[in-house]
Order: C-alpha cells, then sequence, then structure tokens
C-alpha cells in the first residue's frame, strides 16, 4: 500500500513536470527550461523552508512567482528565436542554472548543525514536508487551470499561435503577450512542482537536474501526446509506472524503458492519447457514415 | 607562459570539437533535424577503439593504434546508419518533436547498454575504462612550451579529416547532392536525386567522423566511459548555434574557438565554470546573433 502511494506520490509530480512542459508546447515551441525552473523552485523551497522556517504553501507561492518572473525575463529575448534554436537556448538556461547551483553555497547553522546548499555536495536534510496529499493538491490545482486554459480564450489564442501565427496576429491575437504567458506559466508550474520535489525527497543535487531529466520531461509529453492537456497527464503516469512494472527486467530496465518510448513515438508519433482520439473519430465516422471532421492540422 | 600552454593545447583539443559538430552539423542540414543519438555514437565509437587497443596493444604499437582509429570511424558509421533506420527514416512525416524524442530514446538505450557492459565485459571497468596508447606519455618542448604528442596527432588528424570533407563536400559529385537536398529537398528530387541515398551517406559519413572524434578524445584522455558523449553532445550544441547550423567552415572554426575557449577557463577560473561560460555564450549568440557567426545572409532561420 505504501508502495503504491509512493509511486502516485512520483506520477503526481511527474505530471506537474509534464503540463509545465506542455505549456510551452501549446504555443508551438519545445522547451528544455522546464528542468532549471524546477531546480530553482526545488533549491528556493527548500531553503525558505528549511533555513528560514516559511510555511511550506507560502515558499511554493514565492518559487511560482521568482519562477514566473524568470520565465517573462527569459520569454522576451527567447520570442526572437523559433523551434530548434529556441530549445537550444532553453538547453543553455537549464545548464546555466545547473552550474549555478554546482558552485552555489550558502551554508547556516541551525540547531549545531551547518544546513543549506553545500556546492557539489548538494542541499542535504531539508525539511520532509510533503506528502500524497499535497502532491495531489497541487496537481489537481494544476490539472483545474490547464483544463480551463483549454476552454478559454488564451486556450484558443494559443492554438492559433502554434498553427499559423501570421494568420493569428490577422486576428488580432497579441502573439507576443500569449507566447510569454504560456513560457512563464509553464515556468511557474516547474517551480511549484520543483519545490514539492525538494520537500517531498529532502535531498537534491544539481547533477540531478541536467539533460537527462530535461529529456525525460520531454518523454512525458511526447508518449502521451502534445494535442490535449491530457496527453501529458496519461504520458506522465505511465512513464513514471512503466520502471516499476519493470522490475523483473533488474538492471536492464532503463533500457527497455527507452526502447519502450522509442517503439511508442514510432508506432504513433502523435503520442498515445491524440492517436487514440483519432482512431475513435474515424471509426465513429464510418459508423454513422458522417464526414470525418477536419482533424488539427499538423504543426510544421 | 602558462596562458599560452593552455591557448595551444585548447586549440589542439578543440579539433575534435570541430569533428563532432561537423558530424550535427551535417545531417541537421539535409535532415533539419537534431541528432541527439550523436553523443551516444561517438561513445560507442570511443568503446570500440579501446577494445581494439586493449586486446591487440594498442600501448605499444603505432599499427595497432591506427587499427583502433580505423574500428571507431567504421563503428560510428554503422551505429550511424542504425540510427537513421531507427529513429529518423519511420519518422519522415511527423513533427519535430517525433524524431527528438526517438533520437533521444535511442541515445539512453546505448548509454544504459554500455553502462551495463563495461560492468559485465571482464576488461572493461564500470567506472573508466583504459584506452591505451602508445601516445600516451609523449610530449616534446616547442621553446618553453609543453606539447603533447596525443594532442598534436589528434589536431593533425582531424584537420586532415576536415581538410577531405571540405573537398568532399564541395567538389565531389555526393557532395553537391547533399548540398542541394540541404538547400531544397523537393527540388534535388525532382531533378532526379536519390534523397534517402543521400541521407544515408550522411549519416554514415557524420558518424564516422565523430567515430574518429571518440577514438582521438579517448586516445587523448586515456579513459573512456558510458556517460562521456552526452558532454560532447552539449558542447556540439553550443558550436554549431556559434558557427551558424548547417555552415561546416564555421563548425570546424568555432570548435577550435569553443577548444581554446574552454581549456582557458579550465586553466584559468575553474573547471566547474566551463560549462556556464559556454552557455551564457550560447545564449547571447542565440539572441545577439541568431543567424551564427558564418550563415551567410540567405540563411533562414525557422
Amino acid at each position: 500500500m505504501l508502495y503504491l502511494l509512493g509511486i502516485l506520490e512520483l506520477a503526481g509530480l511527474n505530471v506537474i513536470l509534464a503540463l509545465s512542459v506542455y505549456a510551452t508546447l501549446m504555443v508551438g515551441q519545445f522547451s528544455l527550461a522546464q528542468v532549471g525552473f524546477w531546480s530553482i523552485g526545488a533549491y528556493l523551497v527548500g531553503m525558505l523552508t528549511t533555513l528560514y522556517g516559511i510555511s511550506l504553501a507560502l515558499s511554493l507561492l514565492a518559487a511560482g512567482l521568482l519562477c514566473g518572473v524568470i520565465g517573462i525575463l527569459l520569454g522576451y529575448p527567447c520570442l526572437r528565436i523559433r523551434g530548434i534554436y529556441l530549445t537550444l537556448a532553453t538547453v543553455a538556461f537549464s545548464e546555466v542554472v545547473r552550474v549555478f547551483f554546482h558552485n552555489f553555497q550558502f551554508m547556516v547553522e541551525i540547531a549545531g548543525a551547518k544546513v543549506g546548499p553545500a556546492g557539489p555536495q548538494g542541499f542535504r536534510g531539508i525539511k520532509v514536508l510533503t506528502a500524497w496529499p499535497e502532491i495531489l493538491c497541487v496537481a489537481g490545482i494544476v490539472i483545474v487551470v490547464f483544463a480551463w486554459i483549454e476552454r478559454s480564450r488564451l486556450g484558443l489564442s494559443a492554438n492559433a499561435v502554434r498553427e499559423d501565427e501570421t494568420a493569428a496576429l490577422c486576428s488580432g491575437i497579441d502573439i507576443v503577450r500569449v507566447k510569454v504567458g504560456m513560457f512563464s506559466l509553464g515556468a511557474v508550474v516547474a517551480g511549484v512542482g520543483g519545490g514539492l520535489y525538494s520537500t517531498y525527497v529532502s535531498y537534491v543535487i544539481s547533477d540531478n537536474f541536467g539533460f537527462h531529466l530535461a529529456l525525460i520531461s520531454i518523454f512525458f509529453v511526447a508518449v502521451g501526446g502534445t494535442e490535449r492537456f491530457i496527453g501529458p497527464i496519461v504520458g506522465a503516469i505511465l512513464l513514471t509506472a512503466l520502471p516499476e512494472l519493470l522490475r523483473f527486467a533488474g538492471d536492464y530496465r532503463m533500457i527497455v524503458y527507452g526502447v519502450f518510448v522509442l517503439a511508442v513515438m514510432v508506432i504513433c508519433p502523435k503520442g498515445l492519447v491524440d492517436e487514440a482520439r483519432a482512431r475513435l473519430a474515424r471509426s465513429r465516422a464510418r459508423r454513422t457514415g458522417a464526414p470525418v471532421a477536419a482533424m488539427r492540422a499538423e504543426s510544421p | 607562459m602558462l596562458v599560452l600552454e593552455y591557448l595551444i593545447s585548447g586549440l589542439l583539443f578543440g579539433a575534435t570539437y570541430s569533428l563532432v559538430a561537423i558530424g550535427f552539423t551535417l545531417i541537421f542540414g539535409v535532415l533539419n533535424r537534431l541528432n541527439i543519438a550523436h553523443g551516444a555514437t561517438i561513445m560507442v565509437a570511443a568503446f570500440a577503439g579501446a577494445t581494439i587497443s586493449i586486446r591487440l596493444g594498442g600501448a605499444t604499437s603505432y599499427a595497432v593504434l591506427a587499427l583502433a582509429f580505423a574500428g571507431s570511424m567504421l563503428t560510428g558509421a554503422v551505429l550511424g546508419v542504425l540510427v537513421r533506420a531507427v529513429a529518423f527514416a519511420p519518422l519522415r512525416e511527423a513533427s519535430p518533436l517525433a524524431p527528438f524524442v526517438t533520437s533521444a530514446a535511442v541515445a539512453i538505450v546505448i548509454e544504459e547498454s554500455f553502462l551495463q557492459l563495461s560492468r559485465r565485459v571482464p576488461f572493461f571497468s564500470p567506472e573508466f575504462t583504459p584506452f591505451p596508447s602508445i601516445l600516451e606519455n609523449a610530449a616534446f618542448n616547442v621553446g618553453p612550451i609543453l606539447v603533447r604528442g596525443a594532442h598534436v596527432t589528434m589536431f593533425v588528424v582531424a584537420c586532415s579529416i576536415m581538410g577531405m570533407l571540405h573537398w568532399w563536400i564541395n567538389k565531389s559529385r555526393m557532395g553537391r547532392a547533399i548540398r542541394a537536398v540541404e538547400e531544397n529537398e523537393t527540388a534535388a528530387w525532382l531533378l532526379g536525386i536519390n534523397v534517402r541515398q543521400v541521407e544515408i551517406v550522411v549519416f554514415a559519413v557524420a558518424s564516422a567522423v565523430a567515430g574518429a572524434a571518440g577514438c582521438l578524445i579517448g586516445m587523448s584522455m586515456g579513459t573512456v566511459n558510458p556517460f562521456m558523449g552526452s558532454g560532447l553532445l552539449l558542447t556540439g550544441f553550443v558550436i554549431i548555434v556559434l558557427a551558424g547550423i548547417g555552415s561546416l567552415v564555421g563548425a570546424m572554426v568555432c570548435g577550435l574557438l569553443v577548444g581554446v575557449i574552454e581549456m582557458t577557463i579550465v586553466g584559468t577560473v575553474s573547471a566547474s565554470m566551463k560549462e556556464a561560460v559556454l552557455f551564457v555564450i550560447l545564449f547571447a549568440a542565440l539572441v545577439f546573433r541568431p543567424q551564427g557567426l558564418f550563415a551567410g545572409p540567405e540563411a533562414k532561420r525557422d
């Protein structure tokens, strides 16, 4: 039971990470900066709660706020670049953040022991304040926010920007605001998620937030699907449960994991949820004889 | 004087970065997609070279070392073609996200496999597998500056590979076909160029060059390990963005530049700062000169 609960907690954290990646994907760009925001949130919340005794909720708000502001500052210059160049710029951001925390020392003496980020050794002894109620609560709020966005004007504008920027501009959508807004929304979500993560595992080290985690976070979204917010959620839950289901594979677990991701992407390049939706729509159309509703076009 | 030594060893070592970046940029030029498995290819090729060198005694013979080098290039080429077949060929029509993810998955599969291999194969070691080479301790003085023989070998070999590649891309029939596909795939296809074949050749050549880089780096470091490729992949990102994606000459020059910057920072500030500085440069380049230092005026970035 405890074991299942542990998986549930991890799945909740991964859903938050996946949705934060999805936020930028909604405007058609894919970003690897989420890992950077995740580690900023992790360190900040860890420091606020453990070193200064501030409550978890307040610390999470602070982390979200800080990451949101950094997201806006980062979003504006990044608007000049697109596609693969944006992706590389966000890799650069995450790596700079990682190296910053690798060299970040801020030790404070608490009850006779030195606590705090200790550079390459990482940040030990963070107060454990997070368990499944907190994680599920925050994940629930994030999911509700994304469900609301998808039905709101903002979601429609984001879709329009993804499909065709020029057309969106001609329809009076403020592209800059939508793009920077979605980018910093992703940053806020990642910051809060990182905060939950550090107060859940009680130990963070900068090396855990490297390129590898960035790739994994993209896997969640790609395996699930990028068109609806359900996709990243399904992807994150599936890829959290997968290593546990693969326990029999022992040391070769990650190899099987990689093969699984590869196979899913080759068989359904749009991701599981989008592929399932497309199939469902087609079979329904065949049954009723109605013309297939125009599927959303592939983004170029 | 010490700074001059850093500059020179950076310049010599940077030649391998140029090789890494050239392979990267060739594939990007033709497919318009990043090959995340490029780093893993480098690592596997380095392991192939190390295996040959360990088994046949590369610590004492130049011939074995040359054989190891050839083995690395061949392994790289074969692996490159495989990576294309698995991660890129089935996804020609998909969005850019899909091949990014598949090549990343391939990279993870390869890295994890070699992590397990290096634990289980007796002559590999789990942390750092040795790459014995006769050049290991060769060094000589040029005036007051100490130069390592391995670095000079690396520079000479890398530069001759780059020279050949430059000739091949600009003068040969295949090179012309590659440039045509880079420019406009549909038009090249209409003119009777076999685009599929061009892609396979590009993957083979780019990965063979990556293999050469892996072998040279392993040889000069004296060790190889399953994760040596991911750091090189990130360095490759920096170089191709600085150079302008698709620019071969740019990749060569910027590789040397990055080598010099890296060595100087490692020597004068600290080893952990080198990535930070490189990525700040990458970020600045993207924001202020997104077309890269070597891009022509017609280059379009989208």
